[in-house]
């Protein structure tokens, strides 16, 4: 395994454990949030 | 206004670097990435991707989005115009190696050398925003670009946003492991082998260093209000002269401040590009006589300008290009940024490989060579 995959596979179980802990928290701040206007139309 | 031209500027500029210091504009490493023979470009992406998904999630699981603006601006939704600026839109990358943000990048290397392409590069992005202006009401008329609808992927499986995000990052941090394990990547080719950390600093980068710098940049443009796309970025370019000259756009009915960042965003990226070949290591390609042509090649230039047109009226039609339809929009969990992506992404894998078939493409030892346009 190289020194990439070590750090990556590690980030991944890390991100994997906060998931975990924001969807046991409930914070839901961005989900009623509307999109932003865009330019022109778009976010391109 | 100064002050979002000015921020604009500087956002473009560290964007542009890592896209140079990547080697991002480079047709070979763009085709390779097509017929996965050179998978470096991929892997910057995917990570850029998950940085950005990363920093997004953890600001809205510790409630610190609206604090910071650390928060996903979401690219609409617009039905079959994905599928229809996907297919023009990939099949024009796949022709000339560009996309809209390389081709800046690429304008700006090439300042004061003699190679023009991407200079007919940047002129056919505009040419594609004025078809794009003759083009949108029948589009919109015959049901090919749908209204937009803020469509995600977590509002769909009704989940909240922050640790969807956390997912998707995990996701492509994962893949970037997997595809750089098993499949190839091309090392880059110093002129003089790198000694020390300065040398490293000023040579070509790792994919990840890169991939975070531009996943970090499309954060920091996000508490800034604003969004890294390089069509909405010519599009802005093309309403500023518009205005300018008296023949307000309809695209662009008002020059405001957030269309002046997105304007200065991609005279960001030539600058910062430029800047960083100064102070780079030139790599054997740019040393090397090709890279100087004492010929002006009109029919290469031209190919160039048509197929940069293509990419830009793709993307106009398809809602974004590779960094606003991709990088930008997929640590959003946007629906219309995931089907515009793989569409793109199938499309112009598929006439990479049609492109090989008929010899327009040469790989030699797993290297791509001779490509009919774009070279540089």
């Amino acid at each position: 395994m190289t020194r990439f995959e070590r750090f990556a596979y590690a980030t991944v179980v890390v991100a994997l454990l906060v998931a975990w802990f924001g969807l046991a928290r409930g914070n839901d701040a961005l989900r009623s949030r509307a999109p932003s206007a865009q330019v022109a139309g778009g976010a391109r | 206004m100064s002050h979002a031209l000015l921020a604009g500027l500087l956002t473009g500029a560290v964007f542009g670097t890592a896209l140079y210091k990547v080697t991002a504009i480079r047709y070979e490493r763009v085709v390779g990435m097509l017929l996965l023979t050179d998978v470096k470009i991929m892997k910057f992406a995917f990570s850029t991707i998950s940085v950005a998904a990363f920093a997004y999630g953890l600001a809205d699981i510790f409630g610190l989005s609206e604090a910071t603006g650390i928060a996903p601006r979401v690219m609409a939704f617009t039905g079959w115009a994905h599928v229809a600026g996907g297919v023009l839109f990939g099949a024009s990358m796949a022709a000339t190696g560009f996309c809209p943000g390389t081709a800046a990048c690429r304008a700006g290397v090439n300042l004061g050398s003699t190679r023009f392409e991407a200079l007919f590069a940047v002129v056919g992005l505009f040419l594609g925003v004025y078809v794009y202006a003759l083009l949108k009401l029948p589009l919109q008329g015959a049901g090919v670009i749908d209204a937009p609808q803020g469509l995600t992927l977590h509002g769909w499986m009704g989940m909240p946003y922050g640790p969807a995000a956390m997912l998707l990052g995990a996701l492509f941090l994962t893949l970037t492991a997997l595809v750089d394990r098993y499949l190839p990547e091309v090392p880059s080719e110093p002129v003089t082998a790198p000694r020390g950390v300065l040398d490293r600093v000023r040579g070509e980068w790792h994919f990840f260093p890169a991939g975070a710098l531009a996943g970090l940049t499309i954060v920091a443009a996000s508490m800034q209000d604003g969004y890294i796309g390089y069509s909405g970025s010519i599009l802005a370019v093309y309403g500023w002269v518009a205005d300018a000259i008296g023949q307000t756009s309809s695209l662009v009915p008002k020059v405001t401040d957030a269309i002046v960042w997105r304007a200065a965003l991609i005279v960001g990226v030539v600058l910062g590009a430029a800047l960083a070949r100064l102070w780079s290591l030139p790599t054997q390609q740019e040393a090397s006589p090709a890279a100087r042509p004492a010929a002006f090649d009109a029919a290469r230039s031209a190919r160039v300008m048509l197929g940069a047109g293509g990419l830009s009226l793709g993307a106009m039609v398809g809602g974004g290009c590779t960094t606003g339809a991709f990088l930008s929009a997929f640590p959003t969990l946007s629906v219309g940024s995931f089907a515009m992506g793989t569409t793109f992404f199938a499309s112009a894998m598929g006439t990479a490989w049609l492109m090989r078939r008929v010899g327009a493409v040469r790989l030699v030892g797993g290297r791509v060579q001779l490509p009919a346009v774009g070279r540089s």
